[in-house]
């Protein structure tokens, strides 16, 4: 039974690659149109990724431009061993943990002269529609839990990240670390564990969602 | 009675947290399920951890733009923009006389030969 199903999984995992490569196939030798229509796709998440890691739109948008350039340029590279949106996703993820090396490097930063929170939301530009949950939060309190993730290992927080994705189940994030599934799922456990002591460590969790709607 | 950094208290929790994820065999989560329906505690537990990760999801989310789609296109553009212009300039392809192989300057040669040795038959009166 067990076998069946993972024998469905994989044949149908392998139909998703093969469909994958054919795009590909199609991209290399289309042109410009057909890549357009893949960035336009994946953008969102791809851009929603690289905001989580580093938590400032415009630096999240740069990364998300040079890695579709750098997809681009790597298309005949691209075996089907993954499928086109965990690979993509890879590179992302490569990219935003360089800028955040780099980011970390700069002297303004690490004297706090770097743009604040609010800043960084006033510059996206457009209206912007928030989801229930993050409206519920106030700006403090998103602040304090970001600054509580982006204090966990770099390995609990990356998973922690990734597994924030409702898109993305433990084998893709696996895929993206290149690390064992078992290894993400007790990763998340222990990254839950640790922010909650965290959390507890820094006040009620009752002070985190606004007043009103508590 | 029941240790709390017991081996099986630990394997227990991570299963919960696999469970939150829906990240589990079918016969391990019928197994959790039945665990979070009969035991207030594990019950409680799972209510945290979904806590939890609603709100690392609120609090890592970007906003979402309202015309999402047209910056998608507005991105996508600037990136064809980009690759476009790394691409090396046209090279020229029109054949100069240096281009002809040496095939065409053979069939050449022997087609003049052959024109002015039957020009002189001709002159000579033999054809």
């Amino acid at each position: 039974m067990v076998s069946a199903l993972s024998m469905a999984i994989s044949s149908s995992q392998l139909e998703i690659h093969r469909a994958d490569s054919a795009r590909v196939d199609g991209i290399v030798s289309g042109g410009h149109e057909t890549f357009r229509d893949l960035v336009v796709e994946y953008h969102p998440l791809a851009f929603s990724l690289a905001y989580r890691s580093l938590g400032d739109p415009q630096d999240a948008e740069e990364v998300v431009q040079d890695a579709f350039v750098k997809i681009h340029g790597a298309l005949d590279g691209f075996r089907g061993d993954a499928s086109l949106k965990t690979w993509i996703l890879r590179i992302v993820w490569r990219l935003s943990l360089n800028r955040r090396r780099d980011r970390a490097r700069s002297s303004w930063r690490r004297l706090g002269l770097h743009q604040s929170a609010e800043d960084a939301d006033v510059r996206v530009a457009g209206p912007v529609a928030e989801s229930p949950e993050a409206r519920l939060l106030s700006r403090e309190a998103k602040q304090l839990i970001r600054e509580l993730v982006d204090g966990l290992p770099p390995t609990l927080r990356e998973v922690l990240i990734l597994n924030s994705f409702e898109e993305l189940g433990y084998e893709e994030i696996a895929r993206i670390l290149g690390i064992p599934v078992g290894t993400v799922s007790s990763r998340i456990h222990a990254a839950r564990r640790k922010l909650a002591r965290r959390l507890q460590k820094s006040g009620p969790n009752e002070r985190i969602w606004r007043s009103e709607n508590v | 009675m029941f240790d709390m950094w017991s081996p099986r208290r630990r394997r227990q929790q991570r299963e919960l947290s696999a469970f939150a994820d829906g990240e589990l065999s079918d016969a391990t989560t019928d197994r959790v399920a039945e665990r979070v329906v009969f035991d207030e505690r594990v019950r409680r537990e799972l209510t945290s951890v979904r806590r939890m990760d609603a709100l690392v999801a609120a609090a890592l989310t970007p906003p979402l733009p309202a015309d999402a789609k047209v910056r998608a296109g507005a991105a996508a553009d600037a990136v064809i923009d980009i690759i476009c212009a790394r691409l090396p300039a046209p090279v020229q392809t029109t054949p100069g006389p240096r281009n002809w192989t040496p095939t065409v300057v053979a069939s050449v040669g022997l087609l003049v030969t052959a024109g002015v040795a039957f020009a002189g038959l001709k002159r000579r009166g033999w054809v």
